[in-house]
């Protein structure tokens, strides 16, 4: 014993947790090469359940990481809660906060925004799954008032290269001395030294929110120099390559990487708002991806909760507004607060996020909501797939462990 | 070739000899959830005794009985799942043997079953029991061990089960 060829092995292997295929790896060079092979990686993501990752914003008071499994079968679904797979990094990281960016393909990108605006954020990747984190290097751009960071992280799937985008908004002034925002384009892609500068667009970006990733590129609610909205997208292929640097005359820049938004967005008149977040202009409209579609939940009205979906990609005309969720009197907990599209089910239930401290599903044939809630603590959720990656395939600096 | 066209009704059968030698008749309509059997069968080659030079006599006496359960109309999907249940009750020795001649024979749900009942049983062991287990010495040198253990570290803490069962 044993004869049994690599495939049985593997089918074996994509059966057992993270813990015990770790272990196994250490078990003779053969299983070792066999487990750290990217194709049984590439095989093990494939397989793996989407699952939604817990991340808790008050994490000096509770642990970092929490999950929740969710079962998804063809008539029902079930979230449950999963208490003891916490993942604590107290001692790594005693003291800070850190604010999330997004979940792909089982590594998380969070930053951390430090309190003195003189120093620089710092970029963090982790695997949960692995339980190892790495640095990213020292992005450009101060963070001080009035100047804005927005980030996104995405994958090129040609490249097969994971992405993270910073989006450093500088405010500037026109010649009639008004004011608008000239955002630089920062890229770092995994594995490499240095973050690049891909260029400069006149667009202000949603700081609260980061990119959301679909059909290879990162898109972002954004306002114009007139304060219009609309979607910037950024493909992670192509980032912004054909672009020159050094060329302000470039002038349909912003047109071409922006599509239109959803129907419904109420201009405000800037001249008229002290500050961004007046109370009287509610925006709470965020991107997200319902099924196949780029979609838009819009929650800036007291009765209605509006779904948009964009059917065919880029194109204004096909904005359909898909789920209209009532909010009824008893419901007054919905108003004025962001909501995000987590996950379809395949029984047709729809999972949210509602601010930074509700998950809720919404039936839409029966047009029942239902509250889920398991935490007391501020949080961030996403989905998430449990990936067996090293980090140390991304070989440039060190790999710590949690 | 003559008795195999005689009538439709009849029952075919085949016989399977273990590599120990033993013989073994089988129905054809339940050897052939074997698809390597099935091919044999549909090339022709079935005619006398088909040999079966990997798969002991042991392992081929529970393939045969996993078979039969299987391929019955009689036995209704309870007393499938409890047969299943018992079946993969078996030593893990016995049951990594069933499943490499699974994979010979090519069985899809047998080598499901017993892929599954491998995973479960080897949950959580310490590395040494894994390798006992499986039959392999290591070829790691110390410190390349050391060195992979310590890429995940947290996988080798707690209570792992030197059990070899």
């Amino acid at each position: 014993m044993t004869n049994l060829p690599s495939s049985i092995l593997e089918d074996i292997f994509l059966r057992l947790s993270p813990k015990t295929i770790f272990i196994c790896q250490s078990v003779c060079k053969s299983w070792l090469n066999l487990i750290s092979h990217p194709e049984f990686i590439k095989l093990h993501l494939s397989k793996s359940h989407t699952n939604l990752i817990i991340y808790n914003i008050n994490h000096s008071r509770s642990s970092l990481f929490n999950f929740v499994n969710l079962e998804n079968k063809p008539n029902y679904h079930r979230l449950t809660f999963e208490p003891n797979f916490h993942l604590d990094i107290k001692t790594n990281f005693p003291n800070i906060n850190f604010n999330p960016v997004g979940s792909i393909h089982g590594l998380v990108c969070l930053y951390y925004k430090p309190l003195d605006n003189n120093v620089l954020d710092i970029v963090y990747i982790f695997n949960p799954t692995t339980r190892q984190y790495i640095e990213l290097p020292e992005p450009k751009g101060l963070r001080n008032c009035p100047n804005l960071v927005t980030y996104g992280f995405g994958f090129d799937p040609m490249r097969m290269e994971y992405k993270v985008i910073r989006i450093y908004q500088v405010e500037t002034h026109n010649i009639n001395k008004e004011k608008y925002y000239t955002s630089e384009v920062q890229v770092y892609t995994l594995g490499t030294r240095f973050w690049r500068s891909v260029g400069y667009i006149k667009l202000r970006f949603e700081r609260r929110y980061s990119g959301v990733y679909f059909n290879g590129k990162l898109h972002w609610l954004v306002k114009d120099v007139e304060e219009n909205e609309s979607i910037c997208f950024i493909d992670m292929h192509d980032e912004l390559d054909e672009w020159t640097l050094d060329t302000d005359e470039e002038l349909n820049r912003e047109k071409d990487m922006t599509f239109s938004t959803a129907p419904g967005f109420n201009k405000r008149k800037r001249q008229n708002l002290p500050t961004p977040r007046d109370r009287n202009y509610p925006d709470y409209r965020s991107l997200g991806v319902l099924g196949n579609y780029l979609c838009l939940c819009d929650n800036n009205t007291k009765s209605y909760l509006d779904i948009w979906v964009m059917k065919e990609y880029g194109v204004k005309s096909s904005w359909t507004k898909e789920i209209v969720i009532d909010i009824t009197p008893e419901c007054n907990w919905f108003c004025h607060t962001m909501v995000h599209v987590l996950k379809v089910f395949r029984d047709g239930e729809i999972l949210f996020q509602l601010g930074e401290d509700v998950l809720f599903t919404y039936n839409p044939e029966k047009k029942t909501l239902t509250k889920n809630e398991y935490f007391s603590d501020r949080f961030w959720a996403s989905t998430h797939v449990s990936s067996l990656l090293s980090l140390k395939n991304f070989g440039t600096g060190v790999v710590n462990n949690f | 070739m003559a008795e195999a066209s005689s009538s439709i009704t009849e029952k075919f059968f085949l016989t399977l000899k273990s590599s120990d030698g033993d013989e073994f008749v089988l129905e054809e309509s339940i050897a052939i959830q074997s698809i390597t059997i099935k091919n044999m069968v549909e090339d022709g080659c079935s005619s006398s005794v088909i040999p079966l030079s990997k798969v002991d006599t042991e392992t081929l006496i529970k393939v045969i009985e996993y078979m039969k359960m299987h391929s019955s109309t009689s036995s209704n999907e309870e007393e499938i799942e409890n047969f299943d249940k018992k079946f993969v009750s078996n030593s893990i020795n016995t049951i990594l043997n069933i499943l490499e001649a699974a994979n010979f024979l090519d069985i899809n749900n047998l080598l499901e079953l017993c892929a599954e009942a491998v995973a479960n049983r080897i949950k959580n062991k310490t590395p040494e029991a894994v390798r006992k287990i499986f039959n392999i010495t290591s070829d790691f040198t110390p410190e390349e061990e050391a060195e992979i253990r310590n890429e995940t570290p947290w996988a080798f803490e707690g209570n792992l089960d030197h059990s070899l069962d």
